[in-house]
């Protein structure tokens, strides 16, 4: 997926306060230079790419850096997108292929410092951290955060921000039915996690 | 239908996935298995608490600050770049205009720079930056007597990149002036200012670190 591809999902983030027409002008105002108006666009989608950096992430200082580097992002592919087009939807995919970006590096980086190490381990929850030493009262934010990193993504996709196993397969470069396993797991660990 | 087919189906089943002659043989197995039963009542309340979940989460932190300076410095950066004298002189007639509009009203209100009034200055471009300005120069007049004094020590191509890019910062920095003399009050000209001035003393430190490395 390319972050110049055209834009699905607005509705996933239409529901933010303000108007389609005031992003429109914002954009335009932003791709002419205006870093002011392109505060405003930070002002009123941060929260919402950063709650999904954040579980996407499980982790709130990487979560920072990739709500900053979506919007960096963003700013330099600004001329990409058409201010009348779905700006939000498409500021979503951008967040999500850093975030999917990042996780990649991170695991490359990984491999290259340990050649030895076994690749599935990045599946693994990390240890003493796993459901079954949860205690019954970790509520579910916590418990995502042990998630193993693909099924905690596709959680998020699917359960929280509401995206098809079509749609998470094609952001996230797996196939349908791996998209649709790794959430039967994310949500297996989860119940497991959370019962008392 | 066994326990196993059942729990397979039920992330489709809630998702409303099913077919209706498969959701069908689900709902009889469900009703005289209460073991199928609780692990739906889980998935569901599971569901329930995830789609609960507010959507937008605010940082503990601010994270604009460092956005825009990432923004700018990587602006400043592709300026230098290509550092011709007709990129340039584009450049300062963006910055003029910018200057004009609500950006000002921006900067005034965002900057952590402050710019005192102008009435009585000299050059009012020289005081506005205030410290910071002063903390810059002296800086870059370190760097450049350091330049000075160990000319003999840099590879000579090297040495003409280096006095070469400092030329381009020196122009810049004039025109930035000149463009200051005509709006001593432009946030932006200020904040442009200060940005050259900082990646001058950047080329400088890195000239010096190379230098030591060599």
């Amino acid at each position: 997926m390319r972050a110049d591809e055209p834009e699905r999902g607005w509705e996933v983030v239409r529901g933010s306060a303000g108007s389609d027409s005031e992003d429109a002008v914002w954009v335009r105002q932003a791709r002419a230079g205006d870093l002011a108006a392109f505060e405003r666009i930070y002002d009123k989608f941060h929260r919402r790419i950063y709650g999904l950096c954040l579980r996407m992430s499980g982790d709130r200082s990487a979560a920072e850096e990739l709500v900053q580097e979506t919007f960096v992002r963003v700013w330099q592919k600004l001329h990409l997108v058409e201010a009348q087009r779905n700006f939000p939807a498409w500021l979503y995919r951008v967040a999500v292929n850093v975030v999917l970006s990042d996780r990649r590096s991170a695991r490359r980086r990984a491999r290259f410092i340990d050649s030895r190490q076994d690749p599935l381990d990045a599946e693994r929850p990390r240890p003493g951290a796993g459901p079954a030493g949860h205690e019954a009262s970790l509520d579910l934010e916590r418990a995502m955060e042990n998630l193993p990193p693909r099924a905690r993504a596709v959680f998020v996709l699917h359960d929280i921000e509401g995206r098809r196993h079509e749609e998470i397969a094609h952001l996230t470069g797996v196939a349908v039915g791996t998209s649709k396993a790794q959430l039967h797991r994310a949500r297996r660990l989860l119940r497991e996690a959370l019962r008392p | 239908m066994t326990c196993e087919e059942a729990r397979e189906r039920l992330d489709d089943h809630v998702n409303g996935d099913l077919s209706a002659d498969v959701a069908a043989d689900l709902a009889r197995h469900l009703a005289v298995c209460q073991g199928c039963r609780t692990e739906e009542r889980e998935l569901r309340a599971l569901l329930a608490r995830a789609s609960s979940l507010a959507r937008d989460v605010t940082p503990e932190r601010d994270l604009w600050p460092e956005i825009r300076d990432r923004i700018e410095r990587r602006s400043v950066d592709a300026f230098f770049e290509v550092g011709s004298w007709a990129t340039w002189r584009t450049a300062a007639a963006a910055v003029l205009i910018l200057a004009t509009t609500a950006v000002v009203s921006y900067w005034l209100g965002r900057s952590s720079v402050t710019f005192p009034p102008s009435a009585g200055a000299e050059s009012p471009g020289a005081t506005l930056a205030g410290g910071v300005e002063t903390e810059f120069a002296e800086a870059r007049l370190k760097l450049r007597a350091w330049l000075a004094d160990n000319r003999g020590s840099l590879p000579p191509d090297s040495l003409q990149r280096i006095e070469g890019n400092l030329r381009v910062i020196d122009d810049s920095i004039a025109q930035i002036r000149a463009a200051l003399d005509k709006d001593p009050t432009s946030p932006e000209l200020n904040r442009l200012l200060l940005a050259t001035y900082r990646r001058e003393v950047q080329l400088l430190q890195r000239a010096n670190a190379w230098s030591a490395r060599i």
